[in-house]
């Protein structure tokens, strides 16, 4: 019990540390999450350009709308920039700071993340709850359980996502590239988590790449939950796969923080 | 005339320096090529993914599009080259106040800003994107007329001066805000709109990408030239806002500079 409120006064410090940080630049987070919104309205306008008012597959204008609605709210949740962070703590050597203090590295980034991310699924929350009235595009199913299992997948890929980054960044332990790494898993991503195109439109190697890559569980998933794209068992089976990948990046976060630490030495001074 | 000499013999002397800087780096020119690469491999498998569902967007062919995108990964390597590194340092300057040391050089100091720091090896983009841009017109197999290609040029040029523009705006803004790197990355989101022909987008979308924020003059005009789908209107259009970007770059940095008081130390 006392191990929890502890983490509790530590996250809490943290937190309110990094909502001044967001407060203070609060142009540039503008900035960012608007310009994070335009990729997936690009691939909208292509997509409605293409179908012409038509049906692609099973997808029709509302259901496009609505796949990328989604992407642009589940990728912006599950957004991770902590690999570029390490990165620069690990290259100037400010990570010795953090290991001198009493609390865990990792709780410092995912306070900040948290942060981040609750100010962003609020603020997208308004925006879709004054758009329902206004459009039938974004009147998604309220059954319960429906809603359910799009949190769980959310917060799943979530936490996966995060600590795939965070495991990226921590790659700079052994070598000074991780920028060109991370590029080249970026853009496998582009085409491997859905941004593109639905799963079901893609060619089928892509969509053969879901059964031994985590992109498609990481955002394609989540959003084909919240277009009813899925049912059934393939929901309960796709969460599953979720965890699966979520212990596995944990088991890999703890060998590498492990591992890279006896390796670390601080550059600078 | 002696003046534009001066300039143009300043800009080579720039050029001269990028290049022997960067040799230290030479890995840095495969790792620039397998970027470029790989971008450019990611790009054509999401065309193929549009193609696989329509004979054209927005009335531009399969070839056509290649043409425009060769063009966009041109323009893109010269962001990568001139603007982007240069854009990263005028922070600094007005953060640091070493824009003081710029100001009492002999020279223009826009021109100081803008050039200054050129990177070298992004070259690969621009080579790239213009072996596309070949190999698109090529797959078309029409005759390429000198009017088009006259035409093309003069367009291409317009478009880079209008990124030029766009660029030297954000950049002029740092005066004010301290913290551009965002604003960097919501030009980088907005200029991903010019991966596609703008008629791909409507209605307001459309205005908006041709008059405020130009993509269209960026990519769809000069690939319009080339492949023989340019009207006078929007010729018109591209030179009329290259101009337009310049001038008002220009008075804007101007006026910065009036309001600039330096960062004391």
């Amino acid at each position: 019990m006392s191990n929890l409120s502890k983490l509790w006064r530590i996250y809490s410090r943290w937190m309110k540390i990094h909502w001044a940080i967001l407060l203070e630049y609060r142009g540039d987070t503008f900035f960012y999450m608007m310009g994070g919104f335009i990729s997936p309205i690009v691939t909208l306008a292509v997509w409605m350009s293409v179908s012409g008012g038509g049906t692609i597959g099973s997808y029709d204008t509302r259901d496009f709308i609505l796949y990328f609605l989604s992407i642009m709210f589940v990728s912006r949740l599950t957004a991770s920039w902590d690999a570029w962070e390490i990165e620069v703590h690990l290259r100037e050597g400010t990570l010795s700071g953090f290991l001198l203090r009493p609390s865990s590295y990792l709780h410092y980034r995912l306070a900040e993340n948290l942060v981040y991310k609750l100010f962003y699924g609020v603020v997208m929350l308004i925006a879709w709850a004054i758009a329902w009235p206004l459009t039938e595009a974004v009147q998604i199913s309220l059954e319960p359980l429906h809603l359910l299992t799009i949190v769980l997948a959310i917060l799943l890929a979530c936490a996966t996502r995060y600590l795939f980054y965070y495991n990226l960044g921590m790659l700079g332990f052994w070598t000074t590239r991780t920028g060109a790494i991370v590029g080249l898993v970026e853009a496998i991503s582009m085409f491997l988590s859905g941004r593109i195109a639905p799963y079901a439109l893609l060619p089928d190697w892509v969509k053969a790449s879901q059964s031994y890559t985590p992109f498609y569980w990481n955002l394609g998933f989540p959003v084909d939950l919240m277009t009813v794209k899925l049912s059934g068992p393939a929901v309960w089976q796709g969460l599953g796969i979720q965890v699966l990948w979520l212990v596995l990046f944990i088991a890999a976060y703890q060998l590498l923080w492990r591992r890279g630490l006896r390796k670390y030495s601080a550059v600078g001074g | 005339m002696k003046k534009a000499l001066r300039y143009s013999r300043l800009l080579f002397l720039m050029v001269k320096l990028a290049i022997s800087e960067e040799m230290e780096y030479r890995s840095n020119f495969f790792a620039n090529v397998l970027s470029t690469v790989s971008g450019l491999f990611v790009s054509l498998l999401t065309l193929q993914v549009f193609f696989n569902q329509t004979q054209a967007i927005g009335g531009w062919s399969f070839e056509q599009v290649l043409v425009l995108l060769g063009i966009f990964n041109a323009l893109d390597g010269v962001v990568k080259m001139v603007l982007r590194p240069n854009i990263g340092r005028i922070v600094q300057h007005i953060r640091k106040g070493t824009l003081d040391l710029i100001l009492t050089k002999p020279v223009d100091s826009q021109f100081y800003v803008s050039f200054r720091h050129i990177l070298f090896w992004p070259i690969t983009d621009v080579l790239m994107g213009l072996g596309l841009v070949v190999y698109g017109v090529l797959q078309m197999g029409i005759a390429i007329t000198v009017t088009n290609l006259l035409w093309f040029a003069l367009l291409f040029v317009a478009a880079l001066v209008t990124l030029y523009g766009i660029w030297m705006l954000l950049m002029t803004m740092s005066f004010w805000f301290v913290k551009v790197e965002n604003l960097t990355f919501l030009f980088t989101s907005l200029f991903e709109t010019a991966r596609f022909p703008v008629q791909v987008y409507r209605g307001i979308l459309r205005a908006l990408l041709t008059y405020v924020f130009p993509v269209a003059v960026l990519t769809t005009f000069p690939a319009a030239a080339l492949v023989g789908k340019l009207n006078g209107t929007d010729a018109l259009i591209s030179v009329s806002i290259a101009v337009l970007m310049v001038v008002v770059a220009r008075q804007f940095w101007k006026m910065a500079l009036r309001n600039y008081t330096s960062a004391s130390s």
